[in-house]
């Protein structure tokens, strides 16, 4: 069996940069995987391992996602393939035309039976995308999920964390799972991966290459700003521990919080 | 006569019910709107939709006992098929996400998540939410009908205004889905141990703390302060030193304490979001350059490990 695990490639939310008028830019942004989506495909590696099958990531974006060193580290990382959907239309993609892209990509895998995704993309976080396929998909589709193991009769259990209760199921394969950040810690690459990295297999396929002719978009974003900040005073305490700690006390009390 | 705008809430949280009518009675623009939501439970969940505007009222008594609350998808998307609604509006629990998602799918629409506004323009609907886990805010426009949402905590509360209106209620019955996970078993989970939305003063190690034993002296530094601890995220996510209910963020708690303390926290956006509404930030950081610093009233670039102990002690003798 075939697992495939979604990947975001996101423009780094840690090297976002706020204009003085507010605005937002990410042209200066290193592009990398969400950190919320590396534990997807740990869980989907560790199934893997244990139980036979080959992982393919997949990931669709614009042309800024196919990056040498973001292939690498996704393919050392325990994937044996990695399907990019490229298009740059794909640009500022809602979540309706990504979980579109994905199912149809999915669609064209053969012998999946497991779709995994991270908790929430890095750069959306929207919680939307791997429902959405799981929709598309037709198959039993859950989130939240903290916990995943194959049972023998092919089926699978998963453990979901609901608000305040955990829950045991069983769930019937084919079957969408979106994991939660903290499902497993992903590995880091040891030399042997990375170099093995480079030897397997990227395809990359276009819209036209998985049936879709076009994508009409759902939403038109009309403004990105920045969010208001709180105004802080700013003010930084000099000297040696001992007296930026006593001026800290001082303050403090001044302001009345202690 | 204008045809009246339909609109339909869900969330199985009946708590999260009032803000929904909120956002639905935003969305109404003030003409008269025909209000429909599903319920799940018993007379008491139909006296709370009482008089809040609501028109309609469709109940299910109960869901088989191995079902989830997310099982209630083909029920609901029966009703959205006969009630052809312009705004499906559900609460944002982790059930309601997955819902949202899977009526956008089928609906071949998007989904927006997480509302914190709604406004309407010449060419109509505009609403805002987070991207970037807080990092930016995002004013967009739906592009398509209808349109489905899930509306973020506590915004629209207040604009739920009491009606004399009295809904009428509908029983409806459980469609089952055609495959479904088994629910096997089910635990409630420890009590949460701290409610920091309501704490006065709160201190936060992050990722500076370098091993989990000295989270003691934390602890110490805590209650010499009278303060309760918090942490970043990857301190209880990832490190698992501190249970998920302590972090703060988007993904998080959120404060309105009088203090917070940052020790060895640097002040990404995602993270600080939850401390907007503190009273007086500050940050201890041993580089001058961490974006906390931008974010505090009062800085101190040192070693924590050096600062910790001189604040108990100044704590104390003082
Ligand atoms: C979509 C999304 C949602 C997120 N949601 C949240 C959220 O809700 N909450 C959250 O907290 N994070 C969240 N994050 C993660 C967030 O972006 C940051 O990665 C995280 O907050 C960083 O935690 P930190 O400050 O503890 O660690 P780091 O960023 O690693 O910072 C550690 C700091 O400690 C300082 N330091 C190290 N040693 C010492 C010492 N001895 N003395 C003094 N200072 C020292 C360092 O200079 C550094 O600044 C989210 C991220 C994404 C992408
Ligand atoms: N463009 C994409 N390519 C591959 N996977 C994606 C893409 N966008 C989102 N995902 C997956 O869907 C999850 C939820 O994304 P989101 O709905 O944007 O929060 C992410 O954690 C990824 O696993």
């Amino acid at each position: 069996m075939n697992i495939v695990v979604c990947l975001k490639i996101t423009p780094d939310p840690e090297d976002l940069e706020i204009g003085p008028d507010g605005s937002v830019s990410t042209t200066h942004a290193e592009w990398k995987t969400g950190s919320f989506d590396l534990p997807a495909l740990e869980a989907g590696v560790r199934l893997a391992e244990m139980h036979g099958g080959k992982v393919i990531a997949l990931s669709a974006g614009t042309s800024q996602i196919n990056q040498s060193k973001v292939r690498k580290d996704i393919l050392s990382r325990g994937a044996e393939e990695l399907v990019l959907v490229v298009d740059d239309s794909l640009k500022d993609a809602s979540t309706a035309e990504t979980a579109l892209v994905l199912e149809k990509a999915i669609r064209k895998l053969t012998d999946v039976q497991l779709v995994l995704f991270g908790e929430g993309s890095a750069d959306l976080y929207f919680q939307q995308t791997g429902v959405q396929v799981g929709e598309r998909l037709g198959w039993v589709t859950l989130n939240a999920v903290q916990d995943v193991r194959l049972l023998e009769n092919e089926a699978l259990e998963v453990q979901r964390i609901v608000e305040h209760e955990l829950q045991v199921l069983d769930v019937p394969l084919p079957a969408v799972l979106c994991v939660t950040s903290d499902i497993c810690e992903p590995r880091l690459a040891s030399m042997r991966e990375i170099l093995r990295a480079s030897k397997k297999t990227v395809f990359e396929w276009s819209l036209s290459d998985i049936g879709i002719e076009g994508l009409t978009p759902s939403v038109e974003i009309v403004k990105v700003m920045a969010p208001p900040r709180a105004s802080r005073k700013g003010e930084m305490l000099s000297g040696s521990v001992e007296e930026m700690v006593s001026a800290l006390v001082n303050n403090l009390r001044k302001d009345g919080v202690l | 006569m204008e045809i009246q705008r339909q609109i339909f809430i869900f969330s199985e949280d009946i708590t999260l019910v009032r803000e929904l009518i909120g956002a639905a009675q935003v969305l109404a623009e003030g003409k008269p709107a025909i209000l429909s939501a599903l319920v799940i439970g018993g007379s008491t969940s139909v006296e709370q939709m009482q008089n809040t505007g609501v028109d309609r009222i469709y109940r299910l008594d109960t869901l088989p006992p191995d079902c989830l609350v997310e099982d209630i998808f083909q029920t609901l998307w029966g009703l959205t098929r006969e009630i052809k609604p312009d705004y499906l509006v559900i609460g944002a629990t982790t059930a309601g996400r997955l819902i949202c998602g899977r009526l956008a799918a089928r609906l071949n629409t998007t989904a927006l998540t997480d509302i914190q506004t709604i406004e309407f323009d010449a060419q109509g609907l505009l609403i805002r939410h987070m991207v970037f886990g807080g990092g930016a805010q995002r004013l967009e426009r739906p592009l398509r009908q209808p349109v489905v949402m899930t509306i973020g905590k506590g915004q629209f509360e207040s604009q739920a205004a009491r009606s004399e209106k009295v809904a009428e209620v509908i029983p409806v019955a459980f469609t089952p889905p055609e495959t479904r996970a088994i629910l096997r078993e089910r635990r409630e989970l420890p009590p949460v141990s701290v409610n920091l939305a309501e704490a006065k003063r709160v201190v936060c190690p992050g990722r500076g703390i370098a091993r989990r034993e000295d989270l003691t002296m934390v602890e110490e530094l805590a209650r010499s302060l009278g303060a309760e601890i918090a942490c970043t995220r990857p301190l209880s996510e990832g490190l698992g030193w501190l249970p998920r209910e302590r972090y703060i963020g988007i993904s998080g708690a959120y404060i309105k304490a009088d203090l917070y303390v940052g020790l060895g926290v640097s002040g990404q956006v995602q993270h600080t979001i939850g401390i907007t509404d503190a009273r007086v930030v500050v940050a201890i950081n041993r580089d001058a350059e961490a974006p906390i610093f931008k974010q505090a009233d009062y800085g101190i670039v040192a070693d924590l490990y050096e600062v910790m102990p001189a604040l108990i002690d100044a704590l104390r003798s003082a």
